[in-house]
């Protein structure tokens, strides 16, 4: 897979992008600019949500270890949590990577960053498929537990947690922004 | 819905023609720089810094965080106009120092401290 990636100067997608007319974009967009701004915005701060999720599921599982043992239904939503996180921040990272370095003058990166996605896809989809698989197995027993006392859940009174993520998708824009109108 | 009009308005000027368009060089200071991947290396390294470095409580740590995110600004920008760095560089060099964090003093220091010891000891070795 590595000298499949790094050998990247003459397989099939180097050739396509050599040959067909350069884009300042991925041909799928159609040259559409506020289409790729859109999608370069989402994919970037969604990757970084991810990460910010996954290291603070994993903090909590690795603090909680002596209290919250592997088969109580807190660690089974902490793993469900930690996988969906890990497969939406691959997914868009792996998307992120090829939509920032998409460039037709430099064939080789903009060929590395397409096949790369391809292998980065499938360890994310298998990601997604183990949270599904905790939730179906886990499913009697969660549901169980969470219809104990105290209900309902209070959410608005964790507003202030949502400020970090605010930032960074602010600053996601605004790179993304950067990318689009001053390439 | 403005801001996304206003990137169809600059954007299809510059997706028309990619090979026989100029890079959008901005000035500071008369100094030329690429608009692009400056501007996504600033955003990386603060976005990393958000998400780094506010783990710490207190008003100090405040001061110590602007402080290591203004130094990780600088020494990204000056990686990339040195080394001339198109946006998916920009943009991963600009993570990566600003993940360094306050690394990236200690980091320097082993650079520049051998250096400076031996040039002092040259200088002094000449002397006498």
């Amino acid at each position: 897979m590595m000298t499949a990636i790094l050998g990247a100067a003459g397989s099939a997608i180097a050739n396509m992008i050599e040959q067909s007319p350069a884009t300042a974009a991925p041909p799928s967009f159609d040259n559409g600019a506020s289409l790729y701004l859109f999608n370069l915005f989402l994919m970037t701060a969604t990757t970084f949500l991810g990460a910010m999720l996954v290291g603070k599921q994993c903090s909590r599982i690795w603090t909680q270890r002596f209290w919250d043992h592997p088969l109580h239904p807190v660690t089974l939503y902490r793993a469900v949590t930690f996988c969906a996180g890990v497969g939406i921040t691959l997914r868009c990272g792996a998307e992120a990577m090829f939509l920032w370095g998409w460039n037709p003058q430099d064939i080789v990166t903009s060929a590395r960053v397409s096949m790369a996605k391809r292998w980065i896809d499938p360890i994310a989809i298998g990601f997604g498929l183990m949270w599904m698989t905790i939730v179906v197995l886990g499913e009697p027993g969660i549901e169980h537990q969470l219809r104990k006392a105290p209900l309902p859940v209070d959410m608005w009174s964790r507003w202030p947690v949502l400020v970090r993520a605010a930032a960074v998708i602010l600053l996601s824009f605004v790179a993304a922004l950067a990318a689009v109108c001053l390439r | 819905m403005s801001a996304v009009r206003l990137g169809a308005a600059l954007g299809a000027a510059a997706m028309t023609s990619v090979a026989s368009r100029e890079p959008v060089i901005w000035w500071i200071f008369g100094e030329p720089f690429h608009a692009g991947p400056t501007i996504v290396c600033i955003c990386a390294v603060i976005i990393t810094r958000v998400i780094i470095g506010l783990q710490a409580k207190g008003r100090a740590q405040v001061a110590l965080d602007i402080s290591i995110t203004l130094l990780s600004l600088l020494v990204a920008i000056l990686w990339v106009q040195d080394q001339q760095l198109e946006l998916l560089a920009a943009g991963i060099t600009g993570i990566g120092i600003g993940s360094l964090g306050a690394g990236i003093i200690g980091i320097a220091k082993g650079a520049v401290g051998g250096r400076v010891r031996a040039a002092i000891d040259a200088f002094f070795g000449m002397k006498s």
